[in-house]
């Protein structure tokens, strides 16, 4: 029994995890807010920019976390832990999309979206620099945009994006230092001085 | 990439870099265009990864956390409720309408009971303090009137006893003068009958001087009786003078220890004694 009001934007994960087990309602908004947005640009990102899908997602993904908190791996941090599941889910919603399309490749990851070339003379042409880096972003491979993501947009480190991603630490360097290079080579052509 | 070297990257611009710094980045970006390309790629990447999410999925999450969490306590609820309100049971039997019932008998016998005023005489705590304290000084007073008593019953017996050694004293003062008087007046007849033989025959006349020289007989043919008084006043007037001073010294110092008179009672033994011995 706690003597003083919880601060719960002090807690941590882990602990308002603890909390949301025992039916506490504040502890899982807290939660919510700290993971719900970025949670919904990663599906969102997963899924072709499909964020109808993405929220549907969100909305799977913390009511996993209401149904049954206890498959929450103590042992891992819950960053980790809920970037993982979110990351299977992407995986099994590949697999179910492969079926459907019964065909090998025709929503693998591998697949980009539009060509580079037309994304960049949009991007140079109508939209801001965030627009021309996700198209860009989406342009890339799966497993290049995914490290560059979880690295530079999710704030998450190496090791945790190893952890998450399960390669090794060595692997999402080498891939983050080829997106990161693909991405400021491509978005060289939007620099200010250039089309000044 | 590490993150110093982000920091940089975004913090500084390529002409600000000194050689170290350009060494760190040089396998990201290894002139000013690429720098710059790093540098906005960054600074993008902090606006962009979060998208706003439509309020109803929050809304539905939460109903979903309601019925989950609040079942349990409808169940902690409906215990209690089954204990107070139990369907099979009479209406009369029932737990809540007995815990009511109690509840209004206790609120309306609670004003009719006569001790409530005097339970208002909580003046009586202090009473009672009082009290407390009158029995505490009462215990202390007993306790030294006990003492006291015992002191004087100390007293008492250390004075009976003194009498007691005083008036066996005087018994003995009183029997050693009787004894010794018969000695001496045994001592007085025989020396009277010696006298009478001797002023018969007339013969004899001297003075006899006792040790201390107080005393002078004188047996002449003349004064025959002279001596017997002398003979009385040595019997009776020293002795009996020596002993009542004794005695009323023994009197004066009946107040003394016992060790003290049975060492004047030894004395004075001691002395009759070599008086006897002397006279004799």
């Amino acid at each position: 029994m706690r003597l003083f009001k919880v601060n719960y934007q002090k807690e941590s994960d882990e602990q308002l995890m603890k909390m949301v087990a025992k039916g506490d309602q504040i502890a899982f908004d807290e939660i919510y807010s700290r993971y719900a947005a970025k949670l919904a640009y990663f599906f969102t990102r997963k899924l072709k920019h499909d964020k109808e899908k993405g929220e549907d997602f969100i909305h799977d993904l913390f009511a996993k976390l209401i149904d049954r908190p206890e498959l929450f791996d103590t042992s891992r941090t819950f960053k980790t832990w809920i970037y993982s599941v979110a990351n299977n889910m992407c995986i099994n919603e590949y697999k179910k999309m492969a079926v459907r399309s019964n065909t090998s490749n025709g929503l693998s990851s591998e697949i980009p979206v539009a060509s580079r070339e037309q994304s960049v003379v949009d991007t140079v042409a109508d939209k801001d620099f965030s627009s021309a880096l996700e198209e860009q972003l989406s342009v890339l491979e799966e497993k290049h945009s995914t490290v560059f993501c979880m690295r530079h947009i999710d704030g998450l480190s190496v090791k945790e994006v190893a952890e998450i991603l399960e390669i090794n630490e060595g692997t999402v360097k080498s891939r983050l230092f080829y997106a990161t290079k693909k991405i400021a080579g491509a978005l060289q052509e939007f620099n200010p001085k250039l089309t000044d | 990439m590490e993150n110093n070297i982000k920091n940089i990257i975004k913090n500084y611009q390529y002409f600000e870099l000194n050689e170290a710094q350009k060494e760190l980045i040089s396998d990201w970006a290894s002139n000013t265009d690429e720098f710059d390309a790093l540098k906005r790629t960054f600074i993008a990447t902090d606006a962009i990864g979060e998208r706003e999410i439509n309020p109803t999925i929050k809304q539905r999450l939460d109903v979903r956390f309601a019925e989950k969490y609040n079942n349990n306590r409808l169940v902690w609820y409906n215990k209690l409720w089954l204990f107070l309100w139990p369907n099979e049971m009479p209406f009369y039997k029932r737990p809540l309408i007995q815990f009511a019932a109690i509840c209004l008998i206790a609120v309306f016998t609670i004003p009719f009971f006569p001790n409530l005023e005097k339970q208002q005489l909580a003046m009586n705590e202090t009473k009672q303090k009082d009290s407390v304290e009158e029995s505490k000084t009462e215990e202390k007073r007993t306790a030294e009137k006990s003492e006291s008593e015992i002191l004087e019953a100390k007293e008492k017996e250390e004075g009976d006893n003194q009498d007691a050694l005083t008036k066996s004293l005087e018994a003995d003062a009183n029997e050693m003068p009787k004894e010794l008087a018969q000695e001496q007046s045994g001592w007085s007849l025989s020396r009277k009958e010696d006298a009478e033989k001797f002023a018969g025959s007339e013969v004899f006349s001297g003075s006899i001087a006792d040790q201390k020289g107080q005393t002078t007989e004188r047996l002449d043919d003349s004064e025959p009786s002279k001596p017997i008084v002398a003979e009385e006043d040595l019997s009776n007037d020293y002795y009996k003078s020596d002993f009542d001073a004794t005695i009323e010294e023994s009197i004066s110092s009946n107040r003394k220890s016992k060790d003290i008179i049975e060492v004047r009672k030894k004395v004075e033994v001691e002395e009759t004694i070599d008086l006897l011995s002397a006279l004799y």
